[in-house]
């Protein structure tokens, strides 16, 4: 049943007019009008900070807030291999409708074609625009752009700036938001988390959020709201993300109300640096290229604890060329984490805990030379060694899988509007392109499409077909969210008991990880369900938190993102239990081939999950947008 | 380029008047060397060449010229210092550790007030002290003048040790003064590095070896 | 391995702070140095000490989002080279070593909380000047300017600059000369920064003078601790762009 309060809004026509066609339609507001209205950014990534500094240069009158202490700082600077577009400066029959087919397939059909084509549609937009912002990307001797193939992509569109594609990308926006600044057009207010939504009548109007430095919880109203907040990959407290990363925003709008999409769809990264010891914050990631020369296995027998280079050959078990011998080690992310999850499983996992498998180079290394490898991978051993202490030239290297994206996140409609008016999500925080599973250098795409060249238009419709009214930050709606906040902040500062955040944090993670990581079934997740109120009680009874409330104090902020995880983890559980399929980056063990590969359920779960708020601890309300596909026939991901 | 408004506008100007004025002195240091190595030649070399100089109306335009640059040079390095001063106003418990800096380069202030009072004395005792060229039967020419103070174990002293404090300002002086007018490219700076050594060993080795040699000439 | 930590410990901007002393025992030598703080904090949230946690910045936690950053035993960074603190390993350092932790110290830089400083004063510094002037939607086609291999590459390594302040943290002047001069000479490099290219180094030099920091004495502590290797030849570059900008005939 499609619910009628989701309304995609997706505009008719052919595929590759809609965009030009809704472009038309959209409203736009008198230039010399649009001082008038106040635009509240959070989050200055790639969307937000190239959302923010797009409105500022059209004459809105922009605030954007960020919880760094400063702007340049979010975690899309992280980003390390590139961004895609279609360009098609190889020759290699590169197409906008290629790059579309490839990110529907690549998502398991789970995402919207209109959305997936516009982006891809963008995507050359992006670079020409990143090149004037004077992103130095990697380029070929005669001075054109170079590019290079992806994440299993045939060929190659991907444009990159070293193993720094993202801090490039991140800076240009940055830039360009500095820019808008100093013109006094953005008010940029950095160390300020989101606390609250404000709803009058039903519509976005404001936001509150809590200084770090002072405790002070502050109004700010808005005719628009746009949320860039990022992904919720901490909620498995180990991820590839920045220990900062939060759900907050997401989760707090979705209290008030917005609808939360897919919750359940995470991406988990097959080649990070496994965990040592029981105090890693978080897990590294190396570039996904290194499987283009190396071979994956584990020893054959379980509970070999042997040096790996004393393994001989017929000991052991290259699981991924065996199970899949076209595409052997380069199958995708999902696949080759999942496997490398059995192999673990059946105890045949290396390295301190079990976790891990072997990444060896020896081959190449023998077959290339080992100056070959160094000019390749460089500076991915050294990272590995600089890390483990470990030399990937004599002792194949220890990879294990970490959650490093989160495709769920906020519904939006075609105009990146969640079903709250004024409410736009962008980039990692909604949930729209990615479908069940991303490609690689795709999560770039869409954040600065998002920012640069969606939000500007959809926020001007917006704003040109609402009547223009005023809010007070004394308004009674903002009032009455203040206290909400104030007395949740003293909640949290008022339990007083013997554990730290980070405590309850990780035991969350570990849960989840367990039973809504890589593999879920039914039993798993019922159990999670179970279990979570069981922590979030035991967090609101025994939490201690030091210092005080009207002070800097980053305990204090990592409990209050502690206390969203803690709840958030409930909707994400219920989705993967309401999904009864197996798709992209959510596998249900109860779906699967007889070969052990994903079995997708088009007839029953062709649609986006959207999660409406009931009264905590109780099941959310499900609503279904059916996805329609027109322009792609619906496959089976083969690997074999 | 309107120089009040360079050097109170930024440090950068600033910094641009130190490494110009400095490498003007830095030629005169050099020029005023090899005519000076003429003591080893002989007193009639010498005070012929001193005459020489003084000869020019014009020396008198340039010794004014070189005072300016030295004003300039002084004033702008009192201001830069106390405004460096100012950009940390709390330090460090625990030392800071020197990498790429020497004690040289770290007490560029220190040494140039030693030089600043060397060249006060220098000026004093050698500029205008008691010579005449024109009675040079009388041994007190500017070369026996020379003689004279140098055979003076204190006065040697002291000039020695100005010579070695005046390698160190220079060996950080002239590396510094490239990359501050812009001259020193990336791959190259290790040759500027290296140029700059060599300069300041000449000069201050240079320099010495005149209280070293007449010392010496005196006792034997 | 047991350590010793010494670590400046500081309520507020105004409270006087001190260094304090703490002992850890058992500390895995495969950890990061930011770990084993974690460790700490937990051990003083559950003690309930006094004290309470150490505040200190850090996020991506590997070495590219340039929050984290403390002087570990007088050294910005810590003891190796191009490296960031959260990059820091404890086997880098020994058994019963005695560790003195203190935060970057500049006047621009004033202290938020024990190791935790403001840093905006980067941010300004780029707000006049640290960008090409385009809006969104202006931009020609990215191949119809070429830039050659080697200017690319050059920028590059300028661009790569983190803003974690280590620079002036190691500075004798707390000069900003370094993070300036990566900016200006990344965007100087690239044909799409020229048309800005003297005015940008003008205005940003006069940022850095009114933000308070220090002059450059080019000596070369800034680029020691650098964890992105960015170099002095950067810095003459700006000098060289600062000059001719001031030298060159007004009408073209």
């Amino acid at each position: 049943m499609t619910n009628k309060k989701l309304q995609s809004s997706i505009p008719e026509g052919k595929i590759e007019n809609k965009w030009d066609k809704h472009k038309f339609n959209l409203k736009l507001v008198n230039p010399s009008n649009r001082r008038k209205y106040d635009v509240m950014v959070v989050g200055s990534g790639l969307a937000g900070a190239s959302a923010a500094s797009s409105l500022a240069e059209m004459g809105y009158n922009v605030t954007c807030i960020c919880y760094q202490d400063s702007s340049r700082r979010a975690h899309s600077i992280a980003a390390q291999g590139g961004i895609n577009a279609t360009k098609n400066y190889h020759n290699d029959g590169d197409s906008i409708y290629r790059l579309f087919y490839d990110t529907i397939k690549g998502g398991d059909y789970r995402s919207r074609e209109a959305n997936v084509y516009r982006l891809a549609q963008l995507s050359g937009d992006i670079i020409d625009q990143c090149v004037a912002q004077g992103v130095p990307f990697a380029r070929d001797y005669g001075g054109t752009l170079a590019n290079r193939s992806f994440g299993g992509a045939q060929l190659s569109r991907t444009f990159y700036a070293r193993g720094q594609t993202g801090q490039q990308l991140l800076l240009g926006a940055y830039s360009a938001l500095s820019r808008q600044v100093g013109l006094g057009k953005v008010k940029m207010l950095t160390r300020r988390e989101f606390v609250d939504l404000v709803l009058v009548d039903g519509v976005a109007r404001g936001v509150l959020c809590r200084n770090h430095l002072t405790g002070k919880i502050e109004r700010h109203s808005a005719h628009a709201i746009c949320l860039a907040t990022g992904g919720y990959s901490p909620v498995f407290y180990l991820s590839t993300s920045a220990v900062g990363c939060n759900v907050t925003a997401a989760y707090r709008s979705y209290k008030r109300g917005a609808f939360f999409a897919n919750p359940s769809f995470t991406q988990i990264h097959p080649t990070c640096i496994p965990l040592s010891g029981n105090d890693q914050s978080k897990l590294t990631l190396m570039s996904e290229s290194l499987r283009n020369d190396a071979r994956v296995w584990v020893p054959k027998q379980a509970g070999d604890k042997r040096d790996p280079v004393e393994i001989v050959e017929d000991e052991r078990d290259y699981f991924l060329e065996r199970k899949y011998p076209s595409f052997g080690n380069l199958v995708p992310r999902d696949v080759a984490s999942r496997n490398a999850k059995m192999v673990c499983d059946e105890g045949r996992g290396v390295g301190e805990n079990g976790l891990a498998v072997y990444m060896d180079f020896s081959d190449a290394i023998n077959r290339l030379g080992r100056k070959a490898i160094e000019e390749r991978y460089g500076n991915l051993f050294d990272m590995y060694q600089h890390i483990t202490n470990e030399n990937p030239y004599q002792t194949p290297m220890k990879i294990s899988p970490a959650v490093h994206y989160t495709m769920g996140g906020l519904w939006v409609d075609y105009n990146l509007m969640s079903n709250i008016p004024g409410l736009f999500v962008l980039g990692e925080a909604n949930f729209s392109d990615h479908g069940a599973n991303r490609l690689g250098a795709s999560a770039l795409m869409q954040g600065l499409a998002d920012g640069y060249f969606i939000a500007p238009y959809a926020l001007g419709n917006y704003l040109a077909t609402q009547e223009f009214s005023q809010v007070s930050t004394e308004d009674e709606a903002f009032t009455k969210a203040n206290e909400s906040a104030d007395k949740f902040f003293e909640r949290l500062m008022g339990i007083k008991g013997n554990k730290s955040a980070k405590y309850f944090h990780k035991k969350l993670g570990t849960l989840l990880w367990d039973k809504c990581g890589m593999s879920r079934n039914a039993e798993g997740l019922r159990e999670a369900l179970a279990k979570i109120p069981e922590i979030r009680k035991e967090f609101w009874s025994d939490l201690s938190l030091p210092g005080d409330i009207d002070e800097f104090n980053p305990e204090l902020e990592h409990a209050s993102r502690v206390a969203d995880f803690l709840e958030f983890a409930e909707i994400m559980c219920h989705d993967a239990l309401n999904r009864e399929e197996s798709c992209g980056g959510h596998f249900r063990e109860e779906h699967q081939t007889e070969g052990a590969e994903a079995q997708r359920d088009d007839d029953n779960f062709s649609y986006v999950a959207a999660w409406q708020y009931q009264e905590l601890g109780e099941k959310p309300i499900l609503h279904k947008e059916e996805l329609e596909f027109t322009e792609v026939v619906r496959t089976r991901r083969q690997y074999k | 380029m309107n120089y009040i408004k360079l050097t109170t506008s930024s440090m950068i100007g600033e910094k641009l008047v130190m490494a110009t004025t400095g490498m003007v002195m830095m030629l005169f240091l050099a020029g005023h060397l090899v005519g000076n190595t003429l003591l080893f030649v002989g007193r009639e070399e010498f005070n012929l060449y001193a005459d020489f100089l003084n000869s020019f109306k014009m020396v008198y335009l340039v010794e004014a010229g070189l005072m300016l640059v030295l004003v300039a040079h002084v004033w702008s390095a009192i201001r830069l210092t106390l405004a460096n001063k100012r950009a940390r106003p709390v330090g460090y418990v625990i030392k800071r550790k020197a990498i790429n800096s020497t004690w040289m380069s770290s007490h560029m202030a220190h040494t140039g007030v030693v030089i600043l009072l060397f060249l006060i004395m220098h000026i004093a005792s050698m500029k205008l002290g008691p010579w005449d060229n024109e009675k040079i039967k009388h041994a007190d020419t500017l070369y026996d003048l020379v003689l004279k103070l140098f055979a003076d174990p204190i006065y040697s002293g002291i000039y020695l040790v100005c010579m070695i404090l005046l390698g160190f300002h220079l060996h950080h002086a002239m590396k510094s003064s490239f990359i501050t007018l812009g001259v020193a490219r990336k791959h190259r700076l290790d040759c500027y590095a290296k140029a700059s050594l060599l300069y300041s060993l000449f000069i201050s080795i240079g320099f010495s070896s005149f209280p070293v040699y007449f010392y010496i000439l005196s006792i034997i | 391995m047991d350590i010793v930590l010494k670590i400046w410990r500081q309520k507020s901007a105004t409270d006087k702070g001190a260094m304090q002393e703490y002992q850890l025992k058992d500390i895995s030598s495969d950890m990061s140095f930011l770990e084993m703080l974690d460790v700490l904090n937990e051990k003083l949230i559950v003690e309930k000490h006094p004290d309470g946690p150490v505040a200190f910045d850090s996020d991506c936690r590997e070495g590219i989002c340039g929050t984290c950053g403390v002087m570990i035993n007088g050294r910005a960074h810590g003891p190796l080279d191009k490296t960031t603190t959260c990059q820091l390993h404890m086997r880098s350092f020994k058994d019963k070593d005695t560790i003195y932790v203190e935060p970057f110290r500049a006047k621009s830089f004033s202290i938020i909380r024990d190791l935790t400083v403001d840093r905006s004063s980067f941010d300004k510094i780029i707000q006049r000047g640290g960008y090409v002037s385009v809006t969104t939607g202006g931009a020609c086609d990215a191949n119809s300017v070429l830039v050659s291999k080697e200017q690319a590459d050059q920028a590059m390594d300028n661009a790569a600059c983190i803003g974690c302040g280590a620079c002036v943290a190691s500075c004798k002047n707390a000069s900003a000369m370094l993070f300036t001069a990566a900016k200006v000479s990344h965007l100087g490099l690239l044909p799409q920064g020229q048309p800005e290219r003297f005015s940008r180094v003008d205005n940003m030099v006069k940022a850095m003078v009114d933000e308070g920091f220090g002059g450059c004495t080019n000596e070369g502590e800034c680029e020691a601790v650098c964890p992105k290797g960015i170099t002095l030849g950067s810095i003459a570059r700006l000098n060289r762009d600062f000059l001719y900008g001031k030298i060159k005939p007004r009408e073209l």
